[in-house]
């Protein structure tokens, strides 16, 4: 069954608190989960990258590699007037390259870069023409918007790697299975040395 | 499309599987180099040679170019018996509308615009040409002409087109022998100017262009035994025997 944040959170405050959490706990779930959401958006840009080092001898930032590992798969999107807002943010990569693929039933969009315009003259001076001569159909990404280009309405499926935050507690968190148990350690090692301080009673507020 | 050609759009998806990307997020960027790559490679490796009819206008005595115009290959009239005549081109020819010709006419052996050779005036050479003649106005997006036969009607144009303008999608292509040229040069342009890529992929990729553009050139100019036969037969005349 697949993961979610909670799950993780649960499991790394069982271990600090020694297998039981009582009420009394001084470290709330709320707190690791935070936590977790920003070990997990480490870890994809750290392994995209790394991935793109090992693969690449180029030093060229759009050779990074993306697999399935931290996609997620939004079906049934409605758009309209050219617009749909995606239910979670994407992550942020060069060449919007957070957003693995846009696509209906009967097309498939291609990115184009973000011209700075409106839906119908989005497109920068630059790509202009080759837009009109590829005769194929784009997307671009404006915050959490998705934009098509040449359509006003349609029903899009996206896969693209969300940023964690955006998830729901409960959500399937997408990370692949062998990086739950490190996401673990290194919050229990974080969270084993907040424990060990010594907690200062003195109120420095006072005069 | 039948094997003998394949669409751009393929040749970029097929380099981005080259280089192992798993997205198309660079597609449009590799579409835009394609396209100056497949003008590169049509200029004088496959050569996409379009012939067209077109009306010459009566009142200008010229055509208005086609927009994939390159340049021309030949100009021509369609002769009764299905072949074509080459008209002459001539640098005399007056680009300028409206220009006035000085009156009253000069003598005929400075303004000698009479015969042209057609008729075979003596002592007057050779080089002439009875179909006509044809200058290119490159300031007007025109070709001039001029004919002493009677106005010229329609002509057969056959050009170098740069293999894209006035297309779009899959009509946008390249002859199958081009298509490694095609994604070299790809792949070469993209890289060229990142500061970040060493200089040896650079040369590399550069050379790899040169390469597979020679194979192409290779490729299309094969030249077969049948062909070869007919041209060494064309040297075989009767002659009376001494």
């Amino acid at each position: 069954m697949a993961t979610t944040r909670k799950k993780l959170a649960e499991q790394v405050l069982r271990i600090i608190e020694g297998g039981n959490v009582s009420d009394d706990a001084r470290i709330d779930i709320r707190e690791v989960m935070v936590l977790v959401d920003q070990e997990r958006d480490s870890f994809i840009r750290q392994l995209i990258e790394d991935r793109f080092y090992t693969k690449s001898t180029t030093t060229n930032k759009s050779e990074l590699e993306i697999t399935g590992d931290f996609v997620s798969l939004e079906t049934g999107l409605s758009v309209s007037s050219n617009k749909v807002e995606l239910p979670t943010q994407p992550i942020s990569l060069p060449n919007d390259m957070g957003i693995i693929r846009v696509y209906s039933s009967t097309t498939e969009y291609v990115r184009m870069p973000y011209g700075g315009g409106t839906s119908t003259l989005n497109p920068s001076p630059l790509y202009n023409d080759t837009v009109t001569k590829s005769g194929k159909k784009f997307w671009y990404i404006q915050g959490t918007d998705l934009y098509l280009y040449q359509d006003s309405t349609a029903t899009i499926n996206v896969s693209y790697i969300a940023v964690s935050s955006s998830l729901s507690d409960t959500a399937t968190y997408p990370i692949p299975a062998d990086l739950e148990s490190v996401i673990v350690k290194n919050l229990v090692e974080t969270f084993t040395v907040m424990k060990g301080a010594n907690e200062d009673y003195k109120n420095d507020n006072i005069g | 499309m039948s094997a003998q050609f394949v669409s751009l759009e393929d040749v970029v998806n097929e380099l981005l599987v080259d280089e192992g990307k798993n997205t198309q997020a660079e597609f449009l960027r590799y579409y835009n180099i394609g396209l100056r790559g497949l003008k590169e490679l049509n200029f004088d490796v496959v050569r996409m040679i379009k012939a067209v009819e077109l009306a010459v206008d009566s009142a200008t005595n010229t055509i208005t170019l086609p927009t994939d115009y390159v340049k021309f290959v030949n100009i021509a009239v369609l002769g009764s018996d299905g072949e074509l005549h080459y008209l002459g081109r001539k640098e005399r020819l007056n680009l300028v509308t409206g220009a006035t010709p000085p009156t009253p006419e000069s003598d005929s052996n400075y303004y000698d615009n009479v015969d042209e050779g057609v008729y075979g005036r003596y002592g007057f050479g050779g080089g002439n040409n009875a179909n006509g003649y044809y200058r290119e106005n490159l300031d007007n997006d025109t070709i001039e002409f001029s004919s002493i036969t009677g106005q010229l009607e329609n002509i057969i144009l056959e050009y170098i087109s740069d293999g894209s303008t006035g297309v779009t999608g899959d009509d946008i292509k390249v002859h199958t022998y081009a298509q490694e040229a095609l994604a070299s040069f790809i792949y070469w342009k993209s890289i060229q100017r990142k500061r970040g890529i060493n200089a040896n992929e650079k040369m590399f990729a550069r050379k790899e262009f040169y390469n597979q553009k020679r194979l192409a050139r290779a490729r299309m100019n094969t030249f077969t035994k049948a062909e070869a036969l007919q041209a060494t037969r064309k040297a075989f005349k009767q002659a009376p025997k001494l």
